[in-house]
């Protein structure tokens, strides 16, 4: 029954957006938005959902997750044009997409690629979408019985784990980022007994600092200085000639579809390591299953399918621990979070009971923002490859003025601004040494919460520790923080290098025995 | 067998590892001047509800990581490296990343802190996209010149002089935008015989005042947004909305 009805409210969600004109028009409009933003390099789609976020603001709910979510779905699409037609990324997610990509470009098969993509992108988006739909109702309900335990090691752990899987350098650097994240949540009264923590007398600061401007900052001023600073010029694109939606060749991979998208998933899901890191780790999986792997960077189909497939389930993913748990899967779901907030919307295991529709709703907008994608990818491709002769001299700094309007504008406030610079410029700083960003705003986002219930599971438990040692959730959560830490110790990783070496030599001791008789 | 680019990193953490170290140790003393387990505001304290105990634990844990960061850096040579670069500063500082850098990072911060809690939004958008666009699209320091160091002294003069829409709002206004047509103006001249300049300097004329254009009224009449300060093209926008208003 409840299957049923869920149903019900899934097909008229469905029917009342397209019902109505402006939510299409919004839709189709959003999403190709969409593509152009991850089509244009330097342009993300974490920076699209953010501008975006200060457009829809005064939107309701629906019509604005309309928006966002078709811009998000867009965007990681999107970054996959100029990988294939020019050999640079238009997001980072789209990196792996270019390494086959481009070559079949340069065979003069640059439709066929990008029309692979499409395919294999609304795929990963619907499959990434059923993963949604099936997991987040087992979540929520386990995490009902969540307490403060739970909660506070959920923030810590989200925190750990993002660090350690986002950061190109050593890994104590992501848990650096965090740890400046859960630095910067701390700014203002503390939400148990209002005591002001520094805040030096500034009642502006007061409230905590604001996160989307502290998002905006951190998102969109590196993009700029970077993209600037390094003139950045791009070449001239390959050809397109004709796009189709490459069915055959989609059936032929459809192991490939689903290893990859299960992969996308599953990256996604895991807080803050997104898209990108989908894209190639799912690469890297169908290369070293492949029958002939020589093929891959020469313009291999299914390296192609593997990448945008993995890249596009990702969003699913990295939705599932941002409604139930209310913790983001990648760095656009940190901002889509921040965009539901503004919308007075709190995602976390409560949300079955306050919004019970709301999981519904997102799958079905899903469904639609995927299908306008496919749409606008299949007929408006010719179009949106124009976008790329606009110089990045010229959008980025028009980017600029819209982060610093669009900051402002959420919430009247200069003191915004004032915020915003500096955190993009230490975003920028920390970014050139190889610290990686979303544990950082991963931090900002799960700051409180890990703060309030860190104190109030102290307070049922009366100061003591123990409380944590006793609940199942929280021992594995503990487990897998200590575990994850203890896998980064240099100390560690010796031994476990020669563990494996000396397996590895009785290995071929005994090839070697075998061999000999 | 050191790789040159790792020591140089390594150098930056060794940097960054005190300034880390700094920050962290100032948290914790901030903190301990928090309540913990005495009454504040009425309410007696223990130690696991006191507002300390979240940021002592981050900041304990930052110090942990500056430390080990630092350890890291002096053992793969970033001291050293930092210890040998120090006469080199002068290069370093003379770079030409790193003037880009601190041109870019000085015209957003100009922009930010001078110019829109001051002027008209329109004008210093206006300002902000010809300083910011025209030098980087045709990309030669010689165009750079007429445009970053007068915004900056702009800017500033902004800033000192403080907007009070009484009484020097449309001269603030006035001077922002006069300095602008003429650095535009100038940029215009110096590329008047290099087809290619003057094309450039067109396209990102064209786009320093129609960004603004489509902006601010989306803001303010389409999302019904005030824009930061609202100045002589603004009024006169909402003059011309008013009057399509009783048109229509």
């Amino acid at each position: 029954m409840n299957f049923l009805s869920d149903f019900g409210v899934f097909g008229q969600t469905i029917l009342s957006m397209l019902s109505d004109p402006l939510t299409v028009v919004l839709l189709m409009g959003s999403s190709f938005l969409g593509i152009v933003f991850g089509a244009l390099p330097g342009l993300t789609a974490t920076l699209g959902v953010a501008l975006l976020t200060t457009l829809t603001y005064s939107m309701n709910l629906e019509t604005a997750l309309v928006s966002l979510i078709s811009m998000y779905v867009g965007a990681v699409y999107g970054g996959s044009y100029p990988s294939i037609l020019i050999n640079i990324p238009g997001t980072a997610a789209a990196a792996a997409t270019a390494m086959d990509g481009y070559p079949m470009a340069r065979r003069g098969e640059g439709g066929r690629a990008l029309g692979l993509t499409t395919t294999a992108s609304f795929i990963g988006t619907i499959v990434g979408m059923l993963a949604l739909v099936a997991f987040a109702p087992l979540i929520s309900d386990a995490a009902l019985q969540f307490t403060s335990y739970e909660f506070f090691l959920l923030a810590f752990f989200g925190i750990i784990i993002s660090g350690t899987l986002t950061s190109k350098d050593l890994v104590y650097k992501g848990w650096i980022a965090g740890l400046l994240g859960l630095a910067l949540a701390c700014i203002g009264r503390d939400r148990l007994q209002f005591f002001p923590r520094f805040t030096f007398d500034q009642s502006q600061l007061d409230g905590g600092i604001e996160v989307v401007p502290v998002l905006i900052g951190a998102f969109a001023l590196p993009q700029i200085i970077k993209t600037l600073r390094d003139r950045m010029s791009l070449g001239k694109p390959q050809d397109i000639k004709r796009m189709l939606p490459e069915f055959g060749a989609i059936v032929r991979n459809f192991k490939n579809i689903v290893r990859s998208a299960l992969l996308g998933i599953g990256i996604g899901a895991v807080p803050g390591v997104g898209e990108d890191i989908a894209g190639w780790v799912s690469y890297g999986t169908a290369k070293n299953s492949h029958s002939n792997p020589e093929n891959f960077g020469k313009g291999e189909p299914a390296g192609i399918i593997a990448s945008e497939t993995a890249n596009n389930a990702c969003i699913g993913g990295a939705l599932i621990p941002l409604v139930t748990l209310g913790i983001p899967g990648s760095p656009p779901a940190v901002m889509l979070l921040g965009a539901l907030m503004l919308h007075g919307l709190t995602p976390g295991p409560m949300i079955s009971i306050t919004n019970p529709n709301f999981l519904v709703q997102l799958t079905a907008i899903m469904v639609l923002a995927s299908l306008a994608m496919w749409i606008n990818g299949m007929f408006l491709a010719k179009h949106v490859v124009k976008v790329l002769r606009v110089p990045a001299s010229v959008f980025l700094p028009i980017v600029a003025v819209m982060s610093v309007i669009g900051s402002y504008a959420l919430g009247l406030s200069i003191f915004n601004l004032y915020l915003m610079v500096p955190v993009g410029i230490v975003a920028y700083l920390l970014g050139e040494m190889d610290y990686p960003i979303s544990p950082l705003v991963i931090g900002v986002i799960l700051g409180p919460m890990a703060d309030e219930n860190l104190r109030r599971a102290l307070m049922v438990s009366e100061g003591s520790v123990a409380g944590f040692f006793e609940r199942p959730v929280a021992v594995i959560l503990i487990i897998a923080i200590v575990l994850t830490i203890l896998s980064q110790l240099p100390a560690w990783q010796r031994a476990k290098g020669k563990i494996w070496a000396k397996l590895a030599r009785r290995r071929t001791d005994a090839v070697e025995a075998g061999g000999g008789k | 067998m050191t790789d040159p680019q790792l020591t140089k990193k390594r150098r930056a953490d060794f940097f960054t590892s005190i300034l880390l170290l700094v920050l962290s140790v100032a948290m914790l003393a901030e903190t301990l001047t928090f309540p913990m387990a005495d009454s504040y505001g009425g309410v007696s304290n223990v130690w696991y509800v006191s507002p300390a105990l979240f940021p002592l634990l981050v900041s304990g844990l930052l110090i942990v990581m500056a430390l080990m960061l630092m350890v890291r850096a002096i053992r793969d040579g970033g001291m050293a490296e930092a210890i040998k670069g120090l006469p080199k500063t002068g290069q370093f500082l003379a770079s030409e990343n790193l003037h880009r850098l601190v041109v870019l990072i000085g015209i957003i911060a100009a922009f930010v802190y001078g110019l829109v809690p001051n002027i008209d939004f329109w004008i210093a958008a206006f300002a902000f996209l010809t300083v910011l666009i025209t030098p980087f699209y045709i990309d030669d320091s010689r165009i750079l010149r007429p445009l970053f160091g007068p915004f900056i002294i702009v800017s500033i003069i902004v800033f000192a002089v403080g907007r009070d829409p009484q009484t020097n709002g449309a001269i603030l206004d006035g001077f922002v935008l006069a300095a602008a047509i003429i650095q535009n103006l100038i940029v215009a001249l110096m590329s008047r015989n290099n087809a290619l300049y003057f094309k450039k300097w067109r396209i990102s004329m064209l786009s320093a005042v129609v960004t603004p254009l489509v902006l601010v009224p989306s803001f303010k009449f389409g999302l019904l947004v005030p824009l930061p300060v609202e100045g002589i093209v603004i009024d006169a926008m909402a003059n011309v909305a008013r009057v399509i208003g009783q048109l229509g």
